[in-house]
């Protein structure tokens, strides 16, 4: 069976450090961006199964790359899986509405992040 | 003498002495026949006698013709002069009662007449008088109505002169002539008046802020407080203020949680940071303790965790208040777009209303109809508000390229208006606990922004509006019976029961009252409730007032309508037609109700039969008539038609009880106190 393959999209070195060892751990690919502007041509180089995709980046915002990938009709089989250190309601909300997969609020126990992924990369693919 | 004896009974003692002398006569014309022409006595004495009754009895009834013809007549055509003398009367004068008096009659009705043009040419005059200052009072009606902050004017001694609609809503039940100390505490004005004071005296006329907690001490007023000065008299001070409940609890909520969010966060922190250390200071620890240490990392990152999420969410609701807030109707906010954008717009704003800053909002909207609109290839605009679940979304739907993430946040970066400073669009989403994002579906695409729903705001009747000012209420108050009549507040009440015998377990249904202060009927500020008596209401009582078991089954009972009704007729002298029978009702419930009905009484009817000794009528409906109030038949024995049919009467009385030497509230309880043994004999 192929490798699934994971893209961390996050700026928090700490958090960085310790989700790409949860998720290695796993047995998933992973590469980290940590920088929103490089993400969607990581994105569209790698083509992913899933972007673990922080919403408050440097350059583009979690909101419009999820945007983007949502955008592109090639991209429509990546799972999306947003997190935000911003509590409110309305903000899991608006990543639902552009297209997020699921969406965690920070912070988070690191199982539950990845029996998300976990549920996510077993799911089928919109595509 | 002309003070000791009246009309009728000088003319009684007139006949009485004409029968007497006549008898006198025939006696002494008897005695000198008998004595120049002898006979049988017993002649003389049978003629004598039949001669000096029939002299009594002509007299006697002469003297009551008289009486029933000319006295009454003359006693009631000088107390209808009188009436007509002190106050506005309009009924024609009954000739009919003094048809006996000659050209009196005629004459009177001449004098009523030229009386009544004399008042309607001075009514003319006045009114366009009036006229002239109605625009005036007009615009500072409506100044003052449609200030957001509440506006109070007070006398020296703390009654309210004026309010407005925003004290109003502030305080509830404002009354003109009611004492501010019932609305607020006074302690911090008083404090702030004295610092005014001082300041005056050095000078300085700024005015002097307060904080103040309202009487039931649920809500803080923050406002200042300046004199009204005519020269060197003070004749009260203007109030302004707002509701600073919310600001303060705002703060007092932020300290709150900065405090709790130290402490919830310091515990767990410490906990996680020992068990770090020992983790790490010994690489040797058995499976089954290093186990434990995990659990108890585990138990404490979750408690930080779960305090993290509580914290925001208890933010967010401090947030949202500190953002001014008011009722909105999403029509409103489409309708100033459309006004200020110059494109095509549906709109459907259905009816809802949101809780949020109205202009800000509209201003977030135009900025991304602008930016949609700019870049070209997007049509049919069309703006939808729609209720889901707590909150209205707005929509912008169009049709044509969708819109990018990058390009909607860039246009909320961006200032929003020279108004609101430095703030963007995106700290009015901020303020607003909300945010905005693009959708696509079978409409083509649309921009979604939720905001909280509101119900409609009450609408204000425009029937029936209180008077909310009056200038002449008089600053000086001394001791109470001391006080003009003119210059008193007065509740004018009456009640329905369910009998006529408080002290054999009749019970009060209905209470309603009228306020006069300084000699105007306040018909804004009307008191009016039904009463469940907790029992049944005798069919006959019903029949009498028309109020059934059915109608004050939802009532309040006496306990709360009395305690309101005593809140209203604080610092008022207190009236009814028949008062004695109104008050015992009322005093016998005291002890229920927990509170005294200690004030000043007046009844109309005693100060009728003070006013008016020639006549037995002191009913109502004969008050009514003779003062020329109308009471509509549907109105009467309705608490609240009789309360307000006496208020007119008993306004009208105050002018005639002046002429009548009754000029102080002292003076009318004497003579009500003076007429009390009429009652017996009067029919109510």
């Amino acid at each position: 069976m192929e490798e699934k393959k994971v893209l961390l999209v996050e700026d928090e070195d700490n958090i960085a450090l310790a989700l790409e060892h949860l998720i290695a751990r796993q047995g998933y690919a992973l590469r980290r961006i940590a920088d929103g502007t490089l993400a969607m041509e990581a994105i569209v180089e790698d083509h992913p199964d899933l972007v673990v995709l922080d919403v408050m980046l440097p350059g583009s915002s979690g909101y419009e790359i999820c945007q983007s990938i949502r955008r592109d009709a090639k991209l429509a089989d990546i799972k999306v899986l947003m997190m935000t250190a911003r509590g409110g309601e309305v903000e899991r909300r608006k990543g639902m509405a552009l297209g997020a997969d699921d969406f965690m609020t920070k912070p988070f126990a690191t199982s539950d992040l990845t029996n998300r992924i976990k549920t996510l990369l077993e799911e089928p693919s919109n595509a | 003498m002309r003070e000791r004896f009246g009309l009728r009974l000088r003319f009684a003692l007139f006949f009485a002495a004409l029968g007497v002398g006549g008898v006198a006569i025939l006696i002494g014309a008897l005695w000198l026949g008998f004595n120049r022409n002898g006979g049988p006595m017993d002649g003389y004495v049978l003629a004598g006698l039949a001669a000096g009754f029939g002299i009594l009895g002509l007299t006697a009834w002469i003297g009551y013709l008289f009486d029933e013809n000319v006295a009454r007549p003359i006693l009631g055509l000088a107390s209808d002069l009188n009436t007509r003398a002190r106050a506005d009367v309009g009924a024609e004068i009954d000739e009919e009662q003094a048809r006996y008096l000659g050209a009196l009659a005629p004459a009177a009705r001449a004098i009523h007449e030229a009386l009544s043009e004399a008042r309607e040419a001075q009514e003319r005059a006045v009114a366009r008088e009036t006229d002239r200052l109605a625009r005036e009072k007009a615009l500072f009606e409506a100044l003052l109505r449609d200030l957001a902050e509440g506006v109070v004017v007070v006398t020296p001694d703390n009654r309210l002169m004026l309010f407005n609609r925003a004290a109003e809503d502030l305080l509830g039940g404002l009354g003109l002539d009611r004492p501010l100390g019932a609305y607020i505490r006074l302690d911090p004005l008083s404090h702030a008046i004295e610092r005014l004071d001082k300041n005056l005296a050095r000078g300085h006329s700024e005015a002097e802020s307060f904080l103040v907690p309202t009487a039931d001490g649920e809500r803080f007023l923050l406002g200042r407080v300046s004199p009204v000065l005519s020269g060197d008299d003070r004749l009260g001070h203007v109030l302004i203020f707002h509701d600073a409940t919310e600001d303060l609890q705002a703060h007092a909520d932020r300290d709150h949680l900065f405090n709790t969010l130290m402490e919830d966060v310091r515990r767990p922190a410490a906990a996680i940071g020992a068990v770090l250390d020992v983790l790490q200071s010994d690489a040797d620890i058995p499976p089954k303790t290093r186990a434990t240490f995990d659990a108890a990392m585990n138990e404490e990152l979750s408690r930080l965790f779960n305090c993290l999420r509580d914290m925001d969410a208890r933010h967010g609701k401090i947030t949202t208040r500190h953002w001014p807030m008011s009722k909105v109707a999403a029509d409103d906010i489409f309708e100033g777009l459309k006004a200020r954008i110059d494109l095509p717009l549906q709109t459907d704003g259905g009816a809802h209303f949101l809780r949020c800053d109205g202009f800000a909002i509209m201003e977030v909207m135009a900025r991304v109809v602008q930016g949609l609109s700019q870049e070209g290839g997007r049509d049919g605009f069309a703006l939808r508000a729609e209720r889901h679940g707590n909150e209205v979304w707005l929509s912008l739907q169009w049709q044509g390229a969708e819109v990018r993430e990058s390009d909607l946040d860039a246009w909320l970066k961006q200032p929003l208006s020279e108004s609101y400073g430095a703030y963007s669009g995106r700290d009015v989403l901020e303020g607003h606990r909300t945010e905005i994002w693009s959708e696509t579906g079978g409409y083509g695409h649309r921009i979604v922004l939720p905001l909280e729903a509101s119900g409609a705001p009450a609408l204000a009747s425009e029937d029936v509006r209180p008077e909310f000012y009056d200038f002449n209420l008089p600053t000086n108050v001394g001791e109470v019976a001391e006080r003009k009549l003119a210059d008193l507040s007065f509740v004018v009440f009456d009640t329905e029961t369910t009998g006529l015998a408080p002290s054999g377990g009749d019970k009060i249904v209905q209470i309603a009252g009228v306020r006069i202060v300084n000699g105007r009927i306040l018909r804004g500020e009307v008191f009016d409730t039904l009463v469940n008596p907790g029992c049944a209401i005798p069919p006959a009582s019903t029949k009498v007032h028309g109020i059934s078991d059915d109608m004050v089954t939802e009532a309040p009972d006496i306990v709360s309508a009395g305690q309101a009704f005593h809140r209203y007729c604080e610092g008022g002298v207190l009236v009814a037609h028949n008062a004695p029978f109104d008050m015992a009702f009322l005093r016998r419930d005291e002890s229920l109700i927990g509170q005294q009905f200690d004030h000043p009484v007046l009844c109309t009817v005693l100060l009728s039969a003070a006013l008016y000794e020639h006549t037995g009528e002191h009913t109502l409906d004969a008050l009514a008539e003779r003062f020329g109030v109308t009471i509509p038949p549907e109105l009467r024995h309705t608490a609240l038609g009789d309360a307000m049919a006496t208020a007119e009467v008993f306004l009208q009385m105050i002018g005639v009880m002046q002429a009548a030497g009754i000029d102080t509230l002292g003076d009318a309880i004497s003579a009500g106190q003076r007429m009390t043994k009429i009652r017996k004999a009067q029919d109510y």
